[in-house]
This record gives C-alpha cells, sequence and structure tokens, in this order.
C-alpha cells in the first residue's frame, strides 16, 4: 500500500477547473500592475462609455427636433445633457488619452513598468467607480439640477473619485517619462507621444486639483446649507469650465504627439525638425493650460478709434491690451496643434508622397482626428471673440464634442497603429479604412451643425426656446444623425478590432520597421517589457541597431508569450 | 522562439521624489483653487472688508472669533517640522543613524501637534457646519488641510520604520518626505494669511 496515488485520473483531477482558471485570469486582470492591461482597461471600458455617450447625443438631437415637447420626461433632459457633458470629459477624452499612454508610453521610454504600478491600477479603479457613481446619479435623477439631494450628493462625490483616480493616473505616466527613461534616451531623444504624454499629463495633473477644489466646496455646501453654490442648479455653474472648452483641450493634448509618431513610423521616414516639433507640442499644452485659469478669456468688443493722431497711441495700447490675453491664451494653442500637424504632414510628403501610406487606417485616423483637433482649438478661440455673442449658444456644446469625437478618431487610429504591438495581432487595413470616413462623418456631423446653430443663436442647454420647424431642426437632425453614426463607428470599430486581436494576421514584433523601443520587443511583449534593457544614442534608437538603417528588417528581442500570462 | 532572460531592472531616476514632487503639485493647485473661490467669495460679499470699509471680522458669522495663538502655533509648529525633515536629511547624509530618526519621528510628533491644534481652534470657534457661506468654506479648506496633515504624518512614519528596519541609504526617499513637508507648510502659510490673518 502507497500514499501515492499514482492513477492518471487522480493527477487530472488536479488540475484546476475551467472556472477556476477564469476566476484566476479576472482575478489576475483585477490586480494587474502590469501598464498594459492597465491601459487597455481604461481604454477598453472608456470606449464602451463612448457607446453610452453617442447614444445621449443621439437621444438630444431627438429632443431638440421633437416639435410636440419632450420624447422622455421633461426633467430628464438637464440629466442628459449633463452626462453628454460629463461623459464627454471623464469617459472619453480622459480614460482615451491616459488609457493609451499609459499602455504604450512606458514601452517607448524602454522602461520595464510604469512608474508606481499600484499607484496607476488604483488610479484605474478610483476612475472606474467615480465614473460608476456618477452615471448611477444622473439614471436616478441627481446630477446638476437633479431633484434627488442624496443623489446629487452622490454625483459631486463621484466627480471627485474620477478626479483623483486620474490626477493619480496621469502622474504616474509623467513620473515615468521623466524617471524610468533607458539609458541614453534624453528628454530630447524621447519620441514624440511620450513627450506630448509628459507635457498633457502635466497639465492634467495641475488643472483637474482645481475643478476637485471646486466641487468638494459644491459637495460639502450641498451637503450642509445649499445656499452659497446655488444648490443643484449652482452645480454646473461652478464646475462646467472643467468640462468645455479649454479643459477638453487640455485632456487631449497627450494623444496630440501620436499624430507624428504614428505616421513617420508608417512613412519608414525619420521625423523633421524634432525641436520645433517638441515646441508645438509645448505651446499647445503651456497655453492651453495657462487659458483655463482665465475666468473671462474674450477679445472685448471695444471700439478702437484711430482717426487722430492724439488718441492713435492710448488706443494702440488699449488695443494691444485686449488682444494680448486671446492671442496667448486662445490663438497660440492653435499654432502649437498646426506645428504639429504641419510638420508631420511635410514628414509624409518629403521627398516624395507615399500614397499607400497616406491611405492606411492608421494615417488617415491620425490625420483626419488631428485637422479636426485643430478645428476644435481654432473654433473655441473663435467662440471667445466677445462681439460674434456666442456665449449662452449651442456652440460651445459643439465645439466640446468635436474635440470629443476627435479625440475618439486620434484613439482609433492609436489602436490601429500599436494595437499589433498591444495584441501581436493587425487589424485588416481594408477593415479599418471604412471607419475612418464613418467616424470622420459622424464627428463632423455631430458637431459642426451644433456650431452653426450657435452663430443662428440657437441658446444651449435646453430643448426648447427656438424654431424647431425651420433650418433649426434639419441642423439639429444631422447632428443626431452624426452621434448615430459615431456610435456606429465606435462599436463596429471594436467588434472588428476584438476579432482582429484575437483571430487576425500575427503582426510580428516591428511590422512597420519602427524606430522607437516599442518595436524591438516582442509583440505582444512579456510583462517586464524587455527581455534585455534596451540604449539610445539618438531619437530612434531601434534604426540604429538595424544594418541598413530604415528599410531593413528588424533585429528585434523574442520573448515567451507565456510570460504575460492569460486573457490577453 | 527561445525566451531572452528577463532584464536586469534599470535604477530608476529619484523616482520617488518625482512622484510626491508631481502629487504635491497637484495639492497646491487643489488649494489654490479652493482660496481663490474663499477670496471671490469674500470680495463679493456685501460684508467685505474692501466693500465696506469695515473692519475684516465682519466678514465671519455674528460670534465668531478665530483664535491667534492655535492658529499661529499651527504655522510654527509646520515650520518647526520642515527644519526636522531637513536635519533629518542632512544627518542621513553622515551617516547618523539615531539622529535621522529621531528628527523623522519628531517630525510626526509635529504633525500630532498642529492637528491638535486645527482642533482647539474648532473647539474654541464653536461654529456650526450650518448657517452661512463662511462656515462652509472655512471647514472645508481647514478639513481638506487636516486631511494633508494626516497624510504627513503616515509619511513621516513609514519613513521612520522604514529607516530603522535597515534602509538606511535610501536618502531619496527623505528628500521626498522633504518635498511633500515644504508644499503643505507653503500651502498652510497661504491658508494662514488669507483665512486666519486676513479672515
Amino acid at each position: 500500500m502507497t500514499t501515492i496515488d499514482t492513477r492518471t485520473e487522480a493527477l487530472a483531477s488536479t488540475e484546476p477547473s475551467v472556472a477556476a482558471r477564469s476566476l484566476s485570469d479576472i482575478a489576475a486582470w483585477i490586480t494587474t500592475t502590469d501598464h498594459k492591461r492597465i491601459g487597455r482597461m481604461f481604454v477598453g471600458v472608456s470606449l464602451l462609455l463612448t457607446l453610452g455617450v453617442g447614444v445621449i447625443g443621439g437621444l438630444i438631437g431627438l429632443e431638440r427636433i421633437n416639435p410636440n415637447g419632450y420624447v422622455l420626461d421633461s426633467g430628464a433632459f438637464e440629466q442628459l445633457f449633463s452626462l453628454l457633458r460629463v461623459g464627454l470629459a471623464f469617459f472619453v477624452v480622459l480614460p482615451l488619452t491616459i488609457g493609451l499612454a499609459m499602455a504604450i508610453v512606458p514601452l517607448q521610454v524602454g522602461a520595464r513598468s510604469i512608474a508606481f504600478p499600484r499607484a496607476a491600477l488604483l488610479g484605474f479603479w478610483s476612475w472606474l467607480f467615480g465614473s460608476g457613481l456618477i452615471i448611477f446619479s444622473l439614471a436616478g435623477n441627481g446630477g446638476p439640477g437633479g431633484g434627488k439631494p442624496h443623489l446629487v450628493d452622490l454625483y459631486l462625490g463621484g466627480v471627485v473619485l474620477a478626479i483623483a483616480g486620474l490626477v493619480i493616473a496621469a502622474s504616474t505616466i509623467a513620473a515615468t517619462v521623466l524617471t524610468t527613461r533607458a539609458p541614453g534616451l534624453t528628454l530630447k531623444r524621447v519620441p514624440l507621444f511620450s513627450y506630448s504624454a509628459l507635457v498633457g499629463c502635466v497639465a492634467i495633473a495641475l488643472t483637474l486639483p482645481v475643478l476637485a477644489a471646486a466641487t468638494v466646496l459644491v459637495l460639502v455646501d450641498h451637503l450642509y446649507e445649499r445656499s452659497t453654490f446655488g444648490g443643484n442648479a449652482g452645480v454646473l455653474q461652478w464646475t462646467g469650465w472643467g468640462l468645455s472648452a479649454p479643459a477638453m483641450l487640455v485632456y487631449s493634448l497627450p494623444l496630440l504627439g501620436a499624430i507624428p509618431d504614428s505616421i513617420s513610423t508608417l512613412a519608414r521616414r525619420h521625423l523633421l525638425q524634432r525641436p520645433i516639433l517638441r515646441i508645438g507640442v509645448g505651446l499647445a499644452g503651456v497655453s492651453a493650460a495657462a487659458a483655463v485659469t482665465q475666468t473671462a478669456l474674450t477679445l472685448p468688443a471695444r471700439h478702437h478709434s484711430f482717426k487722430t493722431w492724439e488718441n492713435f497711441l492710448g488706443a494702440m495700447v488699449r488695443y494691444i491690451k485686449d488682444t494680448t490675453p486671446w492671442l496667448l491664451f486662445g490663438a497660440l494653442p492653435i499654432l502649437g496643434v498646426l506645428i504639429v500637424v504641419g510638420l508631420t504632414g511635410k514628414t509624409m510628403a518629403a521627398p516624395k508622397l507615399n500614397v499607400k501610406v497616406l491611405l492606411s487606417a492608421a494615417t488617415q485616423f491620425n490625420l483626419i482626428g488631428g485637422a479636426l483637433l485643430m478645428a476644435g482649438f481654432a473654433l473655441h478661440a473663435v467662440g471667445d471673440i466677445a462681439p460674434i455673442k456666442l456665449t449662452g449658444t449651442v456652440y460651445e456644446e459643439g465645439v466640446s464634442i468635436l474635440v470629443g469625437y476627435s479625440v475618439v478618431l486620434l484613439a482609433l487610429g492609436a489602436l490601429t497603429f500599436w494595437g499589433p504591438k498591444l495584441w501581436g495581432r493587425r487589424i485588416d487595413d481594408k477593415k479599418a479604412l471604412p471607419f475612418v470616413l464613418l467616424g470622420a462623418a459622424g464627428a463632423v456631423l455631430a458637431s459642426i451643425p451644433m456650431i452653426i446653430l450657435g452663430f443662428m443663436k440657437q441658446p444651449g442647454y435646453t430643448a426648447g426656446g427656438f424654431d424647431k420647424q425651420s433650418a433649426t431642426g434639419v441642423l439639429n437632425a444631422l447632428s443626431m444623425a452624426g452621434h448615430a453614426l459615431m456610435l456606429a463607428t465606435v462599436g463596429l470599430f471594436v467588434l472588428v478590432a476584438l476579432m482582429s486581436f484575437t483571430k487576425g494576421e500575427l503582426a510580428g514584433d516591428d511590422p512597420y520597421d519602427g524606430q522607437t523601443f516599442e518595436w524591438m520587443t516582442s509583440s505582444p511583449p512579456p510583462v517586464e517589457n524587455f527581455a534585455v534593457a534596451p540604449t539610445a544614442a539618438s531619437s530612434h534608437p531601434l534604426t540604429d541597431l538595424k544594418p541598413d538603417g530604415l528599410n531593413a528588417p528588424a533585429r528585434t528581442q523574442t520573448a515567451k508569450p507565456a510570460q504575460t500570462g492569460a486573457l490577453r | 522562439m527561445i525566451a531572452l532572460p528577463v532584464a536586469p531592472a534599470s535604477a530608476p531616476k529619484r523616482q520617488l521624489f518625482v512622484g510626491t514632487a508631481l502629487i504635491s503639485a497637484a495639492i497646491a493647485m487643489f488649494f489654490g483653487g479652493m482660496l481663490a473661490i474663499f477670496l471671490k467669495l469674500r470680495d463679493a460679499s456685501p460684508l467685505a472688508p474692501n466693500v465696506t470699509k469695515r473692519p475684516s471680522h465682519v466678514w465671519l458669522p455674528k460670534g465668531v472669533e478665530i483664535p491667534q495663538v492655535p492658529s499661529n502655533i499651527m504655522l510654527i509648529t509646520l515650520a518647526f517640522a520642515c527644519v526636522l525633515i531637513t536635519g533629518a536629511i542632512i544627518s542621513a547624509k553622515q551617516d547618523n543613524h539615531t539622529s535621522t530618526a529621531l528628527m523623522l519621528f519628531l517630525s510626526a510628533i509635529m504633525a500630532i501637534a498642529t492637528i491638535n491644534a486645527q482642533a482647539l481652534v474648532y473647539k474654541r470657534m464653536a461654529m456650526s457646519l450650518r448657517g452661512g457661506t463662511y462656515q462652509v468654506l472655512f471647514y472645508t479648506i481647514t478639513g481638506a488641510f487636516l486631511a494633508c496633515l494626516i497624510g504627513a504624518l503616515a509619511y513621516s512614519l513609514t519613513t521612520a520604520f522604514r529607516y530603522l528596519g535597515g534602509r538606511t541609504k535610501d536618502h531619496d526617499v527623505l528628500i521626498s518626505l522633504a518635498t511633500y513637508w515644504y508644499v503643505i507648510t507653503a500651502v498652510f502659510t497661504v491658508i494662514w494669511f488669507v483665512i486666519y490673518v486676513t479672515k
């Protein structure tokens, strides 16, 4: 008799069951400190929430075209509108930009992990829990103008929690770029996406706490006093600035550098004028973040009389005094984005335009997303010109939608471009290209009619107060159609991406003949990112490792996919 | 494919210091935002000193007086804590372990003393949170700062125990702790001037 059971059935029974393995995998995802997984969780949840934002945008459009009062309950419009504003900022733009930066930036700078990985995970769960509270409270008649006071409190608490999570997550990304760069990779040599992630995340970490401060004060007032900040009605008055431009422009900044990085890699060319590109990103970042501090930044309508010499100098001084703040905080960010998009286009076109690269899905997503983002910056500056009198109209809503959806397009471009690295498989260009057209049409249709309606003085924050039968009705219907197109774009793209990243063509470690560290490691990378610690001698360290520079087969590392764990 | 061995971890460059500096900057912006709203509402108040030319205490609720002594002691205590933390860094660089650990524990005691002084301010003021704009602003701003002080206390104690546990060469932790203390002391200096001095 032996105490050791040698029967094979007994051995098999010690294997964990499918349910136990699934639970173990789920637990591994919930508690992961792998930046790639945390980043993908941010992006995945955000894309699902983007679908919800599209539905809400459509419902708001439906309310605005319905000639017979309200389709839904009349009190629900304010909640829907709040959900659209909060959703664009906290469910779409911020988590998409932060999630992509979290997944890609440590790979780009040659780090083995993100700085403070547990803090990054805390940031994700804090944001997710806060977002859940926001949705729950708004659905239950809470939020700005809500009828149930305890749910208004819950909404404000959710906003604070989500902000805390996003600030922590943004800080980990900034700390990664500042402290975990590979030897030789100076800040001047850092890839543009990592550089813009640094600028954007620092700007986010400095602007969101101010929004948190206002929200905490409104929350305490609402809990105990309800007089100082206007109770339910005052919530948006005190915190609404954080949900529209220029704050939205700050939230979009981390993705700005993805445009030059991805297009130059696809075109197999080194970026032209890298120092000027960095200046462009810095200009957009610093001046947009500074613009958030301006409470009433408008180009005044004051009349400047230059007719006589006596008052010429005085008028000139007043003119400069009036226009300088607007130029610094409104126009300068446009110049920054223009530099980034312009030099990227020049890199792609010189010496000869590669049509195949131009027509690839990642390039198209980036070029169209970048152009729309630039339009968002420009239209925000136009909205600050006082004589046009756009304050209080749907114009501001249109600009926010334009910025939000342009970030969605940029994020889809980033997923198409970096997806092969994160999942090891690529999305077929033919499958992804239709979504570029669909998404561009959706973003333009959802926002531009609102901007035109702003010029036609359609009031914002309401579904009434304007003639629904005339051209305004048509434009509101177009905006609703735009939201529906965006909804279809994101929904179908997510389906195609899921299929491609699980069953699609294997991408290989360096599918684009890349120039930066992320293409040096295996696809998907191991948990520790790099099998061998990389070093850099230039701003394109991987090219330096290739015998013939660009257009040469990659000499990449390989690592066991098993190291990365299950449920990829 | 043959897996290559995992690369050795490269030493991060002052990671904790940079992380602490970023979070400290976020905390400074948080209080900057709160104090900006305090000043905005104070200026908009019909009882604001600059509007009515009345002495500043009319902005306060009737019968409420801010005790000056405990608030001044809070400022002095925080400044002293900064001196202690700086001393801890110098001692650590000189490998004087006893002195470093002592100064770290003393900085934690300074945090407790500041929390105690804040509690005394609350007790002496005996002001209800309900009842007006000033009450909401005062309790929210000072309460949020109290949370930061508790954070400083936890940070000091953790660093002290790490040091006693043998991590005596990890000067980056001490410098990070000092950064946090310097920033919250600077924040309190502004709070002290705006809320306790000019009211």
